[in-house]
């Protein structure tokens, strides 16, 4: 009987609490996937990116432009609100004998000049940090030395400085190291180069490299191309004068990529370029080295804009724009001044080289932002790491920043913005009205002619 | 008439024969579509105006009168290369008063003679270039400087100063004539300070139209200082010797720069001796007028034979003079001179070595104008859009096509002349589809850099050729055509 009457409460029990128990569970369950544990609220719907937001990033197209060399301050150092050109800045001809030392300031720079500079070069100018050796660093320059403190600005580069104003400058972007341009050309693709620490070029028998960002993109399976300006031409050419071009493109000197067809159909002619945007066959990893027009310091600034900027125009207007990023950036800063002091590489725990210009382009770069987180070109290969789900194992990316923050996913993609073509037409291709003025030519003529007349019969007559 | 007379009214007739036959064999070139499409302009028509621009780097003489000859005759190459035509052939009938002037009248026969044969001479007055005209108002100065020589009268002053406004006013280096003028007539003795104003008052009554324009239009003025700055900012080419050599043999030939220095040498020792005729003066005069304009073009930072159009009659005086001295006079068979010096000069120019000898008939001459430019022009003209945009790959041929089809051209390379339209990016105009037509000059004479250049702009688009103009030639006998331009449809 006792049993009958738990069974009765517990079947009363069930009949009315299970409902609100389904309920409870279901409830339960929902907030959970609702609300994440550990979520971090972002306080502004407009700020930077993370890399937890690889699932809304976008970019699908990366295209990495490398020029060299020109620092920071040399092609912004007076770009309106950017970390450039102190005021009252001179520096001493000689740091090491101030009394004998005309001091020089920065002055704004009309053409280019000849210059290589090495490794101590830059630990000259360095000079223990005082910031001061650039101009004794060149003393040896066939020109004047003093032209390291030359500056471009808005009139010789327009195209950067519009790019720049328009999307991300990033104002502490460093050059990986002080070492050679080979070294930082390594670093540029990935390769880990501390065992190449003493290498200034390429040897003659080439490089052995074991990995770089293009094998990682092999092995997850991701298209990618190097572009390189007069590339038949150098494939052509006998290897010991190739190799001589091939410290700022080390890809061409790495043995594996010269001996596997595979690798080496991934490097093209510039041309090709403009051909596979046309085609709809633009990869996912672009790099763009040049050779004539190079960046360095010996060639025109302007000219070598003007390219840049048709690379970067072509991509605009090409159905790839909403869903790519382009980075601009150079290998070395060639020797020009900057004023900022390097601070250490985390990866290389040797201190950076010289600020380089690095501008990043995109629908999805904040606009008009000067970035100021400290990156170098390993943030960039972190940067395309992170946008296309890369399972990298590269060293020089381990401690190193992304540039995501500069980018903000959360807006829609913004319409490109071009500068207004350059063609100018000056006041003489198009005169005022020119009725009359053969006629002015013609009545003067005849006038003279009546002149020869006159005085010819009037001395005849005289006679 | 005598015979003399009769003679130089042939001479005169053969000049003009040999520079009008065929005159519109070849298109214009690059310089004859500038000066014939500034001729246009001056006439208002709307399908030159918005492409040649009147105040250019010259004056507006040779111009001028290339407008007149548009008027009468329609604007065609062949109307407007009458005018250098004529002033060939004037050149030719002053030369024969300047010779005979300085010399005798047998040397005047002769020295228009070979004027009027000179493959150099004739190749350029058949062309609408500044020089011609510069070339004739040269002659005419040194005819009225040898009169003011001799009379010193006011009047010759006058002319003389207005025959130096006309130089100037053809081409700005016809200025050069003032200077020759004060150091002859200073050498000579001549000199009278009391009629240098005539000189003057000459010089300012030929050049008051060019000043007049300067000073009363913007453009005009805007022209005169843009390329007073642009001419001042150029640098020279550094010539060689090879180079020279090759430009002075070129215009005169072997045998009459022979002559001249011979000439020049002969006369100078004669003059010293006593009781004979001395030519000092005349070899001075003509001397002064070489040697100051060959040296005023080597500071200028401008190459090219044409120039030496300037200097070809002087030097054909001064290479016949030979004929007037003593030295020569002496020798047996001195009569046959005059009969042998002619074909002798002729002879030995490049025209005529080259069929003996592997070398070129003109090897400098910068652009004589071809046919397969004016057919290629004129396709274009009558086989694409009034709006089409065309890409070269050098400045000249762009004026070309301009002239002949009426289209706004662009050209890959960058001069820094003022006139031209400054492209900083030729690939932007592909990008943007500003450009639909692409010519490409395969003259293998003419391959530069910027023809490399638009091979490779070539290639941000699919072209498609849609033309050739073709060259004809005979190799082993058989006539063979030669692609010369290939006009592509790009976009």
């Amino acid at each position: 009987m006792q049993f009958y009457k738990q069974a009765k409460f517990a079947n009363y029990n069930c009949s009315s609490i299970t409902p609100l128990l389904v309920f409870l569970i279901i409830f339960l369950f929902l907030l959970q996937n609702i609300v994440p544990a550990n979520s971090t609220s972002n306080a502004s719907h407009l700020s930077q990116s993370t890399e937890e937001d690889i699932k809304t990033n976008p970019i699908e197209h990366i295209i990495v432009i490398i020029q060299g060399g020109h620092s920071f301050d040399n092609y912004f150092g007076t770009f309106p609100y950017a970390d450039g050109i102190p005021t009252d800045l001179k520096i001493p001809s000689n740091p090491f004998a101030l009394e004998n030392s005309t001091y020089i300031k920065p002055f704004h720079i009309e053409f280019t000049r000849y210059f290589k500079p090495n490794d101590d070069n830059y630990q000259l100018s360095y000079n223990n940090g005082s910031m001061n050796g650039f101009v004794y660093a060149s003393r040896n320059v066939p020109n004047n030395a003093q032209n390291v403190m030359g500056f471009y600005n808005n009139k010789d580069i327009p195209y950067y400085w519009q790019f720049a104003s328009e999307y991300v400058l990033a104002q502490r972007f460093f050059s990986p190291s002080m070492r050679s341009d080979l070294i930082n050309s390594l670093y540029a693709i990935g390769a880990d180069p501390l065992p190449y620490l003493n290498l200034k070029n390429i040897p003659e028998k080439g490089l052995e490299v074991n990995k770089t960002l293009f094998d990682e993109l092999e092995k997850n399976r991701i298209s990618w191309k190097v572009y390189i300006e007069n590339y038949s031409a150098i494939k052509n050419m006998y290897p010991k004068e190739r190799i001589k071009l091939l410290d700022n493109i080390p890809a061409l000197g790495i043995n594996r990529f010269n001996d596997n067809q595979s690798l080496q159909s991934h490097f093209e002619d510039l041309p090709v370029y403009y051909r596979d945007i046309r085609a709809n066959n633009f990869p996912a990893v672009n790099y763009v080295y040049f050779t004539n027009t190079n960046d360095s310091p010996n060639t025109k600034v302007k000219q070598a804009q003007r390219v840049v900027a048709t690379l970067v125009y072509a991509l605009m207007k090409s159905s790839y724009w909403n869903n790519s990023a382009i980075i601009l950036t150079q290998n070395e800063p060639g020797g020009w001044y900057d004023h900022v002091i390097p601070p250490i590489n985390n990866n290389t725990k040797e201190l950076y080289g010289f600020r380089v210009p690095a501008i990043f382009i995109s629908p999805f770069a904040r606009e008009s932002y000067i970035d100021n987180h400290t990156y170098d070109i390993s943030s960039v290969i972190r940067f395309i790491e992170s946008s296309l789900e890369i399972n990298s194992s590269l060293t020089v990316t381990k401690n190193a920043s992304n540039i995501l923050q500069a980018f903000d996913f959360t807006l829609s993609p913004r319409k490109p913005v071009y500068l207004e073509e350059i063609s100018r037409e000056t006041s003489l291709v198009k005169s005022n009205s020119t009725v009359g003025i053969n006629k002015i030519y013609t009545i003067s003529l005849l006038i003279l002619v009546m002149i020869i007349i006159f005085w010819y019969y009037k001395t005849r007559s005289r006679r | 008439m005598n015979n003399d007379s009769l003679l130089l009214v042939f001479i005169i007739g053969l000049a003009l024969f040999l520079r009008i036959w065929d005159i519109g064999w070849n298109g214009f070139n690059g310089d004859e579509s500038i000066y014939s499409g500034q001729a246009a302009s001056l006439l208002g028509n709307e399908e030159f105006t918005s492409n040649f621009a009147v105040f250019r780097a010259h004056p507006l003489l040779l111009q001028s009168l290339v407008s007149i000859a548009f008027t009468l005759f329609g604007i065609q190459d062949t109307t407007a290369r009458i005018v250098p035509v004529i002033f060939g052939m004037l050149t030719v009938f002053v030369t024969y008063l300047v010779a005979k002037q300085l010399f005798n009248k047998k040397i005047g026969l002769i020295c228009s003679l070979v004027l009027a044969l000179m493959p150099f001479h004739i190749v350029f007055s058949r062309q609408v270039i500044v020089d011609v005209p510069l070339s004739f108002f040269v002659v005419l100065f040194l005819y009225f400087i040898t009169r003011y020589r001799e009379t010193g009268t006011s009047f010759y002053c006058y002319l003389t100063g207005v025959s130096c406004g006309l130089c100037f006013i053809s081409k700005e280096v016809g200025i050069i004539t003032l200077p020759i003028f004060f150091v002859y007539t200073f050498l000579t003795h001549s000199l009278k300070l009391n009629k240098i104003h005539n000189l003057f008052l000459g010089f300012v009554s030929a050049v008051f139209p060019y000043f007049f324009l300067i000073l009363t239009r913007q453009d005009a003025s805007n022209a005169f200082y843009q390329y007073a700055m642009f001419q001042l900012e150029r640098y020279g080419h550094g010539l060689s010797f090879k180079y020279y050599s090759i430009l002075i043999n070129e215009a005169f030939g072997y045998v009459l720069f022979i002559l001249c220095i011979a000439s020049a040498f002969v006369i100078w020792i004669e003059s010293r001796k006593p009781n004979s005729k001395s030519y000092r003066d005349q070899v001075l005069l003509l001397g002064l007028t070489l040697g100051a304009f060959f040296l005023f073009y080597q500071l200028l930072p401008s190459t090219g034979d044409r120039f030496m159009v300037t200097l070809i009659a002087p030097g054909i005086i001064l290479g016949c003079s030979i004929l007037v001295t003593n030295t020569v006079k002496h020798m047996r068979l001195y009569n046959f001179g005059y009969i042998i010096i002619v074909p002798l000069i002729i002879f030995s120019t490049n025209l005529f070595l080259s069929k003996v000898f592997p070398i070129e008939d003109l090897r400098i001459s910068d652009g004589l104008g071809t046919p397969w430019k004016r057919e290629a022009s004129l396709w274009i003209k009558n086989n694409t859009p009034a709006n089409a945009g065309i890409l070269t790959d050098n400045m000249p041929f762009a004026n070309i096509i301009r002239f002949y089809s009426h289209h706004d051209v662009y050209a890959v390379t960058l001069s820094p002349n003022p006139s031209y339209l400054q492209v900083d990016n030729p690939a932007f105009l592909f990008l943007n589809n500003n450009i639909s037509i692409v010519v490409q000059d395969l003259d293998p004479l003419r391959e530069s850099k910027s023809t490399r250049e638009l091979v490779k702009y070539l290639q941000f688009s699919d072209p498609k050729l849609v033309y050739t103009a073709y060259r004809h030639t005979l190799e082993d006998g058989k006539e063979i055509a030669v692609p010369m331009i290939r006009v592509y449809k790009v976009n």
